[in-house]
């Protein structure tokens, strides 16, 4: 029976994310969405379950609201579901957050952690290289498939090539890609069932972690600044493309053919 | 007190060192012990039997000499095949070259963690830069887990304040850009590929050699396969990009020809990734590569605004049906038009070019 936890993150949707005319960033109103690649973790997970066994315990970290990617996670398939929040994590950054992650994996007991490999709205990919090294966790990156073939198998890609390799648990994975058949929308029974199941709450004095340790006290970056990116403007000459091959030379002259 | 950082050798008492971390220093110590400047991560790759620097390596020794008055250090890690390499680094401007022999040569990210925050707690750097590959971006996390070090990723670009580096990075899709501080030493980021240029190499230019034995075993890897399309979208002068208004999967191929025509390379948007018509590999954007060609040549693309976080480009081109996209805002030449058969008709253009045009008529 394997504990197996599966790190998601609410994002906002990126492409509602606009940039104003006076630079300022427009993200009201703009629809929170589970994290892609945190769903590609999910859906790993769960294989991994069909296939080896074990209870899938769902966590997030943020605000109240960040209760529906968790509803969404148990709707898909995910047993158990945690939500970390409290006031004193806000203002994390990666390895703050990875603490506070890490000291939950222990109290839960996962065994094999999946976490997507990296997130849409920070795209970091820092958590599950620190909370592996925080766990002292074998680190499996970039997962795009896991088959068991004498011992557990993970494809991994880097940049040049793909590898083989034998994973021990305990493990954190970091997941690039959902396994092919991987459903679109849960089922109806599976929205009955996840109705039923309670999201467990979790503060930082149940993790026990210091208040130093985690927020921005814990963090060891700040922000110094942020700046809304205005959009590359150019003095455009337009052609009109409707005959291809007008269309063709007027590329062909930029590159002297 | 000199604002040396506690490891020059004027500090007698080293009162200082709380207050005024090593970093950047205009006197340093020459002892290895206690030298201060920035080290760089650089990482090689087999092809075709040899090693090779991957190609961020040079823009981030170049980065490292302008930022710092100290030494420049590179941490290398392989077999002893990886020699020929010493001189270009130094070329760079590369002072002191740690070579951890890894005799297996199989990269594993514990170990080499390991062997970095060693390293780093032996040299004592202002900061430590990575490169925004898969390995930079999974063995950086690890070391600044270790060290408590900050740690930003996928910067592009850094500035020195006094001792404080300023590393920017986009965020939320490309909308916003974040600067952002290390509060420790060493600060520590991830620099995107292509984001800094080569620096001019100085021939003859000599460092100095530590070779280090690399401690802890790798895991077990049964296959290692080479990814197709290995060729850089990142370092392309010209490229040829393809994105969702492309809807004919020969133009493709077309696109693949024309480009070996003209001396271009084939990059593409995240859709055309998606729809695995190319290789996750030649996608630029947020959630690709950093491209920064002297021509930027996009057929079909949109230009969002997490495409358009990737694309530096001196000028671009757009082939678009949509006059109303918002790539061709960003373009100097804008020719409303469809991609598919722009493409074929210039394949057509130049393979009769090649047939020596010969004139009917």
């Amino acid at each position: 029976m394997h504990s197996i936890g599966v790190f998601v993150k609410q994002v906002p949707d990126p492409s509602m994310v606009s940039v104003s005319e006076s630079g300022t960033l427009q993200r009201d109103g703009v629809p929170s969405m589970l994290d892609p690649f945190g769903r590609m973790a999910l859906m790993t997970a769960l294989r991994f379950r069909q296939d080896a066994g074990g209870k899938v315990t769902a966590v997030t970290m943020g605000p109240d609201q960040a209760e529906e990617v968790l509803r969404r996670c148990l709707e898909f398939g995910a047993d158990d579901a945690v939500l970390m929040t409290d006031r004193r994590f806000a203002g994390s950054d990666t390895i703050a957050t990875s603490r506070a992650l890490a000291a939950l994996a222990k109290r839960e007991g996962f065994d094999i952690v999946f976490c997507g490999m990296q997130a849409t709205d920070g795209d970091t990919a820092q958590v599950p290289p620190e909370l592996a090294a925080l766990l002292g966790y074998g680190l499996y990156s970039y997962v795009s498939a896991i088959r068991d073939d004498g011992g557990i198998v993970a494809t991994q890609c880097y940049e040049r090539y793909e590898q083989d390799t034998v994973m021990e648990l305990p493990a954190v994975v970091s997941v690039c890609r959902a396994p092919e058949g991987s459903p679109q929308l849960p089922s109806l029974e599976d929205r009955m069932r996840a109705s039923a199941v309670p999201v467990r709450r979790v503060a930082l004095d149940d993790i026990g972690l210091p208040d130093r340790m985690v927020g921005m006290k814990g963090s060891a970056t700040r922000v110094v600044k942020v700046t809304a990116v205005p959009g590359r403007h150019a003095d455009t000459v337009t052609v009109d493309g409707s005959d291809p091959d007008a269309g063709a030379r007027a590329v062909l002259e930029e590159v002297g053919k | 007190m000199s604002d040396c950082g506690g490891s020059c050798s004027t500090c007698t008492d080293g009162e200082c060192r709380d207050r005024l971390p090593p970093g950047m220093l205009r006197v340093y110590d020459l002892d290895q012990e206690v030298a201060d400047g920035i080290l760089v991560y650089a990482e090689v790759y087999k092809a075709d039997g040899s090693w090779r620097l991957h190609p961020a390596v040079p823009g981030l020794v170049g980065k490292a000499a302008e930022l710092t008055t100290g030494r420049v250090f590179a941490v290398i890690f392989g077999p002893a095949e990886l020699k020929p390499l010493y001189e270009a680094l130094f070329s760079y401007g590369v002072d002191t070259l740690y070579h951890m022999r890894d005799p297996k040569a199989v990269y594993s990210p514990e170990p080499y963690a390991d062997a970095s925050a060693d390293l780093c707690r032996r040299v004592l750097p202002a900061a430590f830069l990575l490169p925004a590959t898969p390995q930079g971006r999974e063995v950086a996390p690890m070391i600044a887990a270790r060290l408590d070090a900050g740690l930003t990723a996928d910067c592009t670009s850094i500035e020195a304040d006094g001792r404080t580096l300023m590393m920017t990075r986009p965020a939320l899709g490309g909308n916003i850009s974040a600067t952002i501080a290390a509060s420790g030493f060493p600060q520590m980021a991830t620099i995107r590929p292509g984001t800094f240029p080569d620096p001019v190499p100085e021939a003859g230019r000599k460092g100095t050699v530590v070779s280090l034995v690399l401690r802890g075993s790798g895991r077990e890897v049964r296959e290692v396969r080479a990814v197709e399309g290995t060729e850089d979208v990142s370092e392309a002068k010209v490229l040829i990009s393809l994105g969702n208004g492309v809807r004919r999967r020969e133009s493709v191929d077309a696109a693949f020809r024309i480009a070996a025509l003209i001396g271009a390379t084939v990059s593409c948007s995240r859709a055309m990734a998606d729809r695995g018509w190319l290789p996750h590999s030649r996608q630029v954007g947020q959630s690709g590569k950093t491209v920064s060609p002297d021509l930027y040549i996009a057929f079909g693309i949109s230009g969002s605004v997490q495409h358009m976080a990737g694309v530096r480009a001196k000028r671009i081109v757009s082939v678009n049906r949509d006059p109303d996209a918002p790539m061709n805002s960003s373009a100097d030449k804008a020719i409303i038009g469809d991609a598919d058969a722009v493409l074929r008709s210039m394949l057509r253009s130049l393979e009769e070019g090649l047939d020596g045009g010969v004139d009917l008529s």
